[in-house]
């Protein structure tokens, strides 16, 4: 009876936490993706001081995956906070990754000293989504399940 | 069987303060140091492009690109903030309902 009581309360809080967690928990393949776009990122940025059309081909491939991560995220539930984060990072009207990659596109190539220091604000910009997912609730850590094993 | 429920919730009362109290104030210390370094760090970034400017190495119009990105890099880190203090509410409620099915386990003697 008492096994019962346990089990039925335990049940309980489970179903009130799947309903009220207020963001997503953290998620392996969008930090992968993330980290593995930085990379591709900068490194294309090193690359701006050479003509745009030399290296569209791999611009394309760097905007689809980017495009890819952010359908992902944005339909991750309670995930608003980071698809707005990707929303920023590759709108072409604003001053961060797809904002270089438009001037880019329409100044033809980009001087060294500028595109080392948008290089830096867009590694930033990368970062800030990154801590966000790493700092979300692991699904190891969550301590309401690993709470319930321990009662077992 | 008896449960001594106003003990219960007394119990419950002075834990759930005291975990809201240092979940309070361990953030607060976090979002303050964080404030702190992104006012240096854009400060620092402001001297560095008035120098690159100053000696021709930056146009005015790749000048005001950057100071536009620190402005977009602001709102990003302030949506990151928000998005830390769901993490922390998450983590608060997590705790609490643990302390409380854990302090009413103990008082029926499940566990």
């Amino acid at each position: 009876m008492r096994k019962v009581r346990f089990y039925f309360l335990s049940l309980v809080v489970l179903v009130a936490f799947a309903s009220c967690r207020s963001i997503a928990l953290f998620d392996q393949y969008a930090y992968v993706e993330a980290t593995s776009i930085k990379v591709d990122a900068l490194h294309l940025i090193d690359h701006s001081v050479e003509p745009y059309s030399e290296n569209s081909k791999e611009i394309d491939a760097l905007n689809l995956k980017i495009e890819k991560i952010f359908e992902y995220e944005k339909h991750r539930t309670n995930n608003e906070t980071s698809a707005q984060l990707w929303s920023l990072l590759k709108n072409p009207d604003k001053n961060l990754l797809g904002g270089y990659l438009k001037k880019w596109q329409s100044d033809g190539k980009l001087n060294k000293a500028f595109s080392q220091e948008a290089k830096v604000q867009i590694s930033e910009a990368f970062d800030i989504i990154i801590e966000l997912e790493s700092k979300k609730i692991k699904p190891s850590d969550d301590v309401v399940v690993n709470f319930l094993n321990k009662q077992k | 069987m008896a449960f001594a429920f106003s003990s219960i919730l007394d119990e419950l009362k002075k834990e759930i303060a005291a975990l809201a109290k240092s979940t309070v104030t361990n953030y607060l210390k976090e979002a303050k140091k964080d404030a702190q370094s992104i006012i240096e760090s854009s400060q620092e970034k402001l001297e560095r492009w008035t120098k690159l400017l100053e000696s021709g190495s930056l146009t005015v119009n790749e000048f005001e690109w950057l100071i536009n990105s620190q402005k977009d890099l602001i709102q990003m880190d302030a949506l990151k903030k928000a998005g830390l203090s769901k993490i922390k509410a998450d983590q608060f409620k997590e705790s609490v309902f643990i302390l409380i099915v854990d302090t009413i386990l103990k008082a029926i003697k499940i566990i």
